[in-house]
């Protein structure tokens, strides 16, 4: 299965990830979105890990949750300049996320992504993997 | 997104020449009919993406006065396309959308003229070039030279470029020749985040990345003699452009407040066939809040383009001084193309209280109106229209058909008419690089791949799309000009 595909869009970023369960779903559209910023950090794993961080989110429900979760890891992005490279996400809920996030220093930062949409988003589940197809604005 | 009905050719009624409608009819949520500005060749490009279903989503907003429009470069967005303008009554609940406005807001252009022609520059102008690339702060995580604490960030968010004039960043003219002054006095500091702080206090003067760039241009062509003089252009005059926005600190802005705004959409009873449409009524608690913020973003980002063009003014000065006969660099005007405003205009026949959503848009505004500086009345205002990289970017004026039928407003630039990867699926970056150099375009950017995401092919025809707005009566041209030099971030 593949973790996220980059799709077509005239003018933003679309991202289409899956997950064998939402905790899944959740941190490979996470990947995808760093992946777009900095290819060449998140294939290069090996990079000793040097900040992480702590992730508590509540949202209105489960499409909220994904919008707030990604422009959380943007805006700790912004702030401390660390491409997130893994997730642990121990509580998810359809309100609620709490994570741990390991971040490294960026290599080369290609897109600048200003923000996580809306447009046209639903989680769902289809032939057993779930799958959601999020709009950034770049 | 996925209940949402095909648009087909035949669901769209031509008005008059170039400008069609999706009827009121065409599906149950829609207030009001969508319009778009176009002919019918780029018509066949604006059925490639789904901008027009994201024109019709627009008018399910609640208030909105007349129809939901497009200008010729719509391309498609998130809620609301780009290129998209939509008015609300504020007395009838109409209301405000933070996607109907975007995350970079104001977003804008600034263009200054220099004193010299194109002769005189081009020994010189590769070490113009190198000096602009180093000393305009420009590409992702590049922030800018000025790190402010919080009370100063607020005195910016609440001044604008009055705080620039008084820094000594800015001229009064420059200051006379900013839409709204650059200072919108409905901004509110308290209503910015902090997080939106923190993203905006160490970028103040910089440009970003994506299609944000800097560019010096040669006047190639002037059209009306009368009003380029009174905006001070001559054929082969060296200008200098400017395209940015708001950074971090308007992304956050936008971001907070989407998540603030869903659950008061239940509290207004508000359904929209898109949730990046949420919005509140303008005169809701929930939406003068987000009108302060916005407000405050939209200084942050009149004083950024400022801060920037101070320091075009000194490396223009440190390159040119002794080796040109005046390097003074004067502003002819900087408008935004992201933004809400309170504008009043006249309704059938009467004067309304409007908010007016321009969502990659340019306000177009005609002789005699307030809000046009004094030395501009009789012609009105400037309307900067930049090209893609490599093509024609234009001065327009704004007509009173657009203030009749727009709300005074136009299109934002070219519009993008292919993905970012399509295009570099297409275009190599050298060689882009290289044919641009051919053409004596000095490119100064981060990377090749960078550059061919910007390629021209993946833009309209930016002549096409200023003929449209043009023979439609919206605006008048004045001027066109060729890049000479680019820098990008």
């Amino acid at each position: 299965m593949k973790k996220y595909e980059i799709l077509e869009h005239t003018a933003d970023l679309e991202i289409k990830a899956y997950g064998k369960d939402l905790k899944e779903l959740f941190c490979n559209i996470a990947e995808g979105m760093f992946y777009s910023i900095s290819p060449k950090t998140v294939k290069a794993k090996m990079i000793k890990p040097q900040k992480r961080e702590k992730i508590s989110i509540s949202s209105s429900d489960r499409e909220a949750l994904l919008v707030d979760w990604l422009n959380e890891l943007l805006y700790l992005y912004n702030i401390s300049r660390q491409i997130y490279i893994d997730f642990k996400i121990s509580k998810l809920t359809d309100t609620e996320l709490e994570a741990e996030v390991l971040g490294v220093t960026p290599e080369e930062e290609e897109v600048l992504i200003k923000a996580a949409t809306y447009h046209g988003l639903k989680i769902e589940k289809k032939d057993e993997v779930w799958q959601a197809t999020v709009v950034f604005d770049i | 997104m996925s209940n949402q009905k095909e648009i087909t050719k035949k669901d769209l009624k031509k008005i008059e020449d170039y400008l069609y409608e999706i009827p009121k009819t065409f599906r149950s949520d829609m207030r009001v009919p969508a319009r778009v500005y176009t002919d019918e060749k780029m018509l066949d490009q604006i059925f490639r993406d789904r901008s027009l279903g994201q024109t019709v989503n627009v008018t399910t907003l609640p208030g909105i006065v007349k129809y939901s429009l497009a200008m010729p470069d719509v391309h498609e967005g998130y809620g609301f396309p780009i290129g998209g303008v939509a008015a609300t009554n504020i007395a009838k609940g109409g209301v405000i959308s933070p996607g109907g406005i975007g995350y970079d807001i104001n977003c804008g252009i600034r263009l200054i003229t220099s004193q010299i022609n194109y002769d005189e520059i081009k020994p010189y102008l590769e070490e113009v070039m190198n000096q602009l690339y180093r000393d305009v702060p420009c590409g992702v995580g590049r922030g800018g030279e000025l790190k402010l604490d919080f009370a100063e960030l607020n005195k910016v968010l609440e001044e604008g470029v009055s705080w620039a004039v008084k820094k000594g960043y800015a001229t009064k003219e420059d200051q006379e020749h900013t839409e709204h002054n650059g200072q919108m006095l409905e901004a509110n500091p308290d209503n910015v985040s902090k997080r939106a702080k923190e993203r905006g206090r160490g970028q103040l003067g910089s440009l970003g990345s994506g299609n944000h760039f800097l560019e010096v241009q040669r006047v190639a062509k002037i059209f009306d003699e009368e009003i380029a003089k009174v905006f001070g252009l001559y054929k082969d005059q060296v200008i200098v452009m400017i395209h940015c926005g708001s950074r971090g600190l308007g992304h956050q802005v936008c971001t907070d407040y989407i998540k603030t705004m869903m659950p008061a959409l239940e509290k207004y009873k508000i359904t929209l066939p898109d949730r990046e449409l949420v919005c509140v009524p303008f005169s809701s608690a929930e939406g003068k809040k987000y009108f302060g913020a916005m407000a405050a973003a939209a200084n942050y980002a009149w004083t950024n383009r400022q801060i920037i063009l101070n320091t075009v003014r000194q490396s223009w000065e440190r390159v040119l001084k002794g080796k040109v006969k005046d390097t003074g660099l004067k502003m002819v005007y900087d408008i935004t193309h992201n933004i809400g405003k309170r504008e009043k205009h006249i309704v059938d026949g009467k004067e309304m209280d409007l908010c007016v959503h321009r969502k990659g848009a340019t306000r177009a505004f005609a002789p005699g109106r307030p809000e046009v500086p004094s030395d501009y009345q009789k012609v009105g205002q400037p309307v900067l229209i930049p090209g893609c990289m490599g093509t024609s970017s234009f001065i327009l004026v704004g007509t009173e058909k657009a203030m009749e039928t727009t709300w005074g407003s136009v299109c934002h630039g070219a519009g993008r008419a292919m993905s970012r990867s399509a295009a570099k699926r297409k275009v190599w970056g050298a060689t882009l690089r290289q044919e641009l150099e051919k053409k004596g375009i000095v490119i100064r950017c981060r990377s090749n791949a960078g550059l061919a995401e910007e390629a021209p092919i993946a833009y309209k025809n930016i002549d096409v799309v200023v003929n449209i707005v043009c023979k439609a009566g919206l605006a008048k041209k004045v001027a066109q000009m060729v890049p000479i030099g680019v820098v990008k971030g």
